[in-house]
């Protein structure tokens, strides 16, 4: 069967997952693409021009087969199948047969291809020296060596790219096999691959790929014919063994030909503590450190220090000039704070009183004052008042969250790219499971706390629908967002450190209850748990600050015309008395269910248009002293546990359907406020025992 | 007993594992001896199947001898693609030859030497002889689930059960495949395995399914790596 080659323009990168694909790709294109040290850091496929190649580029979510077993693995499948793109094959080099093992059924499709021999300086400290110059004899395609990170290698891999060949290298299947092979393969329609190694795939049980030759064109007719061959051949052959073994005899020729063993043993420190990290002492002991870090950088530093500058010193009040926090006096003080001691020391006063201060004087000079009758009183409003676009919109956005979320990419980054999550993935694999979910889903759910949008895409790399149903709806009910989960902290920490306690052991509690009913409800069982633990790595300084530039990008972006957007409503409303009504309206609930101000109902009904905004919302209300600390353990509850974002709406539409997430939406509503009922509950007979804030 | 019985007590006893006691017509198709309906007939005066309302049912005594040919047959599968490295319909056709002329000690000492396997290449499960239930409570089985071995411990692949479909290309991806030696860093509260220069956690499930010689407490990085090794071997062995 002759493949066309004239799909010359379009390259692919394939490879196990976190092999350093997306390095490659921003080396090669020239574009970001989010980066991290743990498998399926990429679900969805990037496209970008690159000059070097002259031509598309697809960056693939990583795969160790072609078999595909969760929907991200087959996006990558499917790309090869449909599309017929030349693939540049990325090897770890200190792991060169899982991707040979990819190579094989790469090769098998009759796609060309050539090989990045990558992360070759870590092989070589482990002393494994694969042989670029007799991997690219055996295999036929040009073989180059790189470290991505470096941008070692890139050009020649560009270059061998240009070259790429079909593979010469193949495994020898038994001749009863291959007949069967190319009987089914004459059934299959048009496409830009062989026919062969896509019968392979049917023969070795993967059933899935029928959907996607549906998508190529599969006659009705000509399915039935391929499935009952494919039948009678499954009946006839242990067809999944043949394979299994033909490759792996396959693999052992060429891994003997072409890798060298040095020295091994280097790197021992890291790996100890890679281990280390994978046993409950140490594990639980890293855990508690992290979560400390969190809340010292992200809680005290960023949502107590940081935002009280931003917002008090560098925004102001239009009404008032800044007051220094450590001098008293009007103006800004910088100053910091003496690490384990109480002690605030001043660097310096300046007579700088606030930008909001500032705009308040620039307008009243216009005659543009609060004071001012008609349009202009209005105008002053909408800018510079209650719920002003520059005195709520943008200093909520700049001046709250903005910090809070920085030093959580930051630390977050940190943690990503150290290796640490997929341990901790490992570590709680028990403990998921008691939700319905195992090890892996971890990932998801960490990655919620940076954005559930984001995560919920990832919930691909789950194994079956039914993880992907109960972690898409746990990252709705209860997983905090970076900057709502700052915004929280911050104000509960202002309250008791045992508030932030409380509630994240509350929504904990509901995160496990609710995985726990659906886990009953749902058919199905939780599906095998099997992880890549990748190697323990000290964070690249450039790839964190990157990184977090990217992101912080990315949220001001999206963010800020949202927060804009949201205040414009909330000052329309309040001008023309439907805040009131609406508050009234709700005050049934908001009040008498769970005992908080009408106020809060607008904190929870804006968190549907960002979740940090209803929680900043609330944030302002505590720092004014309108909640009790109860009323804020309870708000926070409840704006936590509320509704999903309008971002991550959309996406759980798209990635769950409609009907799923209209369903999933109603349950959260009804079960967040009597979880705030409830908690407002406990907390009233915590305070008739006599214990409280 | 004549082989042609045999063979149609084995397959009434195939066909009713899949469900319901077979019917006759069924039988009687897919058997591939010359004459099943008088091989039937002298079945039945051994009292060994009954006949209901065209459906074929095993006696007690027709249920014994069913099981030990389907035992020995599976088993000899099993021997020909572990051991002996014969594949598809070859392993069929000599396993089919095998089974008749071994005695039930021979069979026996060939599940030992097996570890008692509980399945057949084709998935299908091997009926368990009066070995099995010593072995379980005797030490030192020659062949553990990957499962059982303890932290520090390392085993090689023998042979892996997969449950589902996909599992063996996967697991084989990850460089768990017959042949692959895997070293055991921990058992609790996850298994983790190292495989080569790849770190797996896995659960307890996963890879219950994968038989393992256990090698002892071998140092997770041998001092001479594995494929260093292998230009050590005489030339004409294992290359391509």
């Amino acid at each position: 069967m002759t493949v066309e080659t004239e799909n010359k323009g379009l390259f692919a990168l394939l490879g196990n997952p976190n092999v350093g694909k997306s390095v490659l790709f921003a080396a090669l294109t020239g574009r970001y693409a989010v980066v991290s040290n743990y498998p399926g850091t990429t679900v969805e496929v990037a496209r970008g021009q690159s000059r070097s190649l002259g031509g598309e580029l697809l960056d693939a979510p990583g795969s160790n087969s072609l078999l595909a077993c969760s929907e991200d693995e087959r996006v990558a499948r499917d790309i090869l199948i449909q599309e017929g793109p030349t693939v540049i094959l990325v090897a770890d080099s200190k792991n060169l047969r899982r991707a040979l093992h990819l190579a094989l059924q790469v090769g098998e499709l009759g796609l060309p291809a050539a090989v990045a021999l990558n992360m070759a300086d870590e092989a070589d400290s482990l002393g494994i020296r694969p042989d670029a110059g007799a991997l690219s004899r055996m295999l036929g395609v040009p073989v180059v060596r790189t470290v991505a990170v470096e941008r070692e290698g890139i050009e020649a891999l560009a270059h061998g790219a240009r070259r790429a060949a079909p593979m010469a290298w193949g495994a020898r299947y038994p001749e009863s096999l291959e007949a069967e092979a190319q009987a089914l393969a004459a059934l299959m329609p048009e496409m830009p691959v062989s026919g062969r190694g896509v019968a392979l795939m049917l023969l070795a049980g993967d059933d899935a790929v029928l959907e996607t030759l549906r998508g190529l064109g599969l006659s009705p007719r000509a399915e039935e014919r391929l499935s009952a061959g494919l039948g009678e051949a499954r009946r006839r052959l242990d067809a999944r063994r043949m394979i299994e073994a033909a490759r792996r005899r396959a693999i052992d020729g060429a891994m003997a030909g072409c890798t060298r063993c040095a020295r091994p043993e280097v790197g021992r420190f890291r790996r100890r503590i890679g281990l280390a990290l994978l046993r409950p002492s140490w594990g639980f002991i890293a855990l508690a450190l992290t979560v400390l870090l969190l809340y010292k950088v992200v809680g005290q530093f960023g949502a107590g220090t940081c935002v009280n500058f931003m917002l008090s010193g560098v925004f102001g009040d239009p009404q008032g000039p800044a007051v220094g926090a450590v001098t008293g006096q009007p103006g800004l003080d910088l100053w910091y704070r003496l690490p384990f001691a109480e002690e605030h020391r001043l660097l310096a006063h300046t007579g700088f009183q606030g930008i909001n201060w500032y705009l308040g004087q620039a307008a009243r000079g216009l005659g543009l004052g609060p004071e001012a009758p008609g349009w202009r009183g209005g105008l002053w409003g909408g800018l510079l008042g209650e719920f002003g676009l520059v005195s709520m919109g943008l200093t909520y956005a700049l001046a709250i969250v903005l910090p809070i979320v920085g030093l959580f990419f930051l630390c977050f980054g940190l943690l990503e790219d150290s290796g640490y999550l997929p341990r901790l993935a490992a570590l709680s694999d028990k403990l998921m499971r008691k939700a319905g979910l195992n090890g892996k889903a971890l990932l998801p759910m960490v990655l919620g706390l940076g954005c559930c949008a984001m995560a919920t895409l990832t919930t691909r790399i789950l194994d079956s629908k039914r993880e992907r149903i109960i972690a898409t709806m746990l990252l709705a009910l209860g997983i905090p967002c970076s900057a709502q989960l700052g915004v929280i902290m911050g104000i509960l920490s202002a309250v008791s450190p045992w508030a932030v306690a409380l509630v994240l052991g509350f929504v904990a509690a509901h995160l496990m209850l609710v995985g726990w009913g659906l886990d009953r409800l749902l058919p199905g069982e939780i599906s095998d748990f099997l992880l890549e633990i990748p190697p323990m790595r000290v964070p690249s300084p450039r790839n964190i600050a990157h990184k977090t530039f990217v992101r912080l990008r990315w949220f001001l972006r999206e963010a800020v015309p949202i927060f804009l957007a949201g205040t414009l409503v909330l000052f329309v409303a309040d001008r023309t008395g439907a805040l009131r009504a609406f508050e009234r309206a709700l005050a049934p609930v908001v009040r008498g269910v769970l005992g908080l101000p009408e106020g809060t109902a607008w904190a929870f009904v804006m968190g549907f248009l960002r979740r940090d905004y209803g929680a900043a919302g609330l944030y302002r209300m505590a720092k004014a002293g309108e909640l009790s600390g109860a009323q804020v353990v309870v708000s926070v509850l409840v704006v936590t546990l509320f509704v999903p974002c309008v971002a991550q709406f959309f996406v759980m539409i798209k990635e769950r359907g409609l009907r799923v997430t209209a369903a999933m939406t109603c349950f959260i509503l009804v079960y967040a406020v009597a979880a705030g009922a409830l908690a407002r509950a406990m907390l009233a007979g915590a305070a008739a025992l006599g214990i409280g804030f | 007993m004549r082989k042609d019985e045999e063979e149609l007590l084995q397959l009434i006893w195939t066909m009713a594992e899949e469900g319901a006691s077979p019917l006759r017509a069924d039988v009687v198709r897919a058997s591939t001896e010359e004459d099943p309906d008088e091989t039937l007939k002298r079945l039945a005066a051994l009292e060994y199947v009954l006949e209901e309302g065209g459906r074929l049912a095993l006696t007690a005594s027709g249920a014994v001898q069913a099981r030990r040919v389907v035992r020995s047959h599976r088993l000899a599968e099993r021997l020909l693609n572990d051991v002996l490295g014969v594949c598809n319909d070859e392993r069929e056709r000599q396993a089919c030859e095998i089974e008749h002329s071994l005695t039930d000690d021979a069979v026996d000492a060939i599940c030992t030497l097996l570890g008692h396997p509980e399945e057949c290449p084709h998935g299908k499960p091997i009926p368990p002889g009066p070995c099995c239930e010593q072995a379980h409570k005797a030490i030192g089985r020659l062949f553990v689930p990957l499962s059982e071995l303890g932290p520090g411990e390392s085993g090689r692949v023998a042979y892996i059960m997969s449950k589902r479909r996909g599992q063996l290309d996967r697991l084989a991806a990850l460089g768990i495949y017959p042949g692959a030696t895997v070293y055991v860093h921990q058992r609790q509260p996850g298994i983790v395995l190292q495989v080569d220069e790849t770190q797996l956690a896995v659960d307890q499930e996963s890879v219950s399914g994968v038989l393992v010689r256990p090698l002892g407490r071998v140092p997770a990085r041998p001092r001479r790596h594995r494929h260093g090794m292998r230009f050590l071997r005489l030339p004409g062995r294992g290359r391509g």
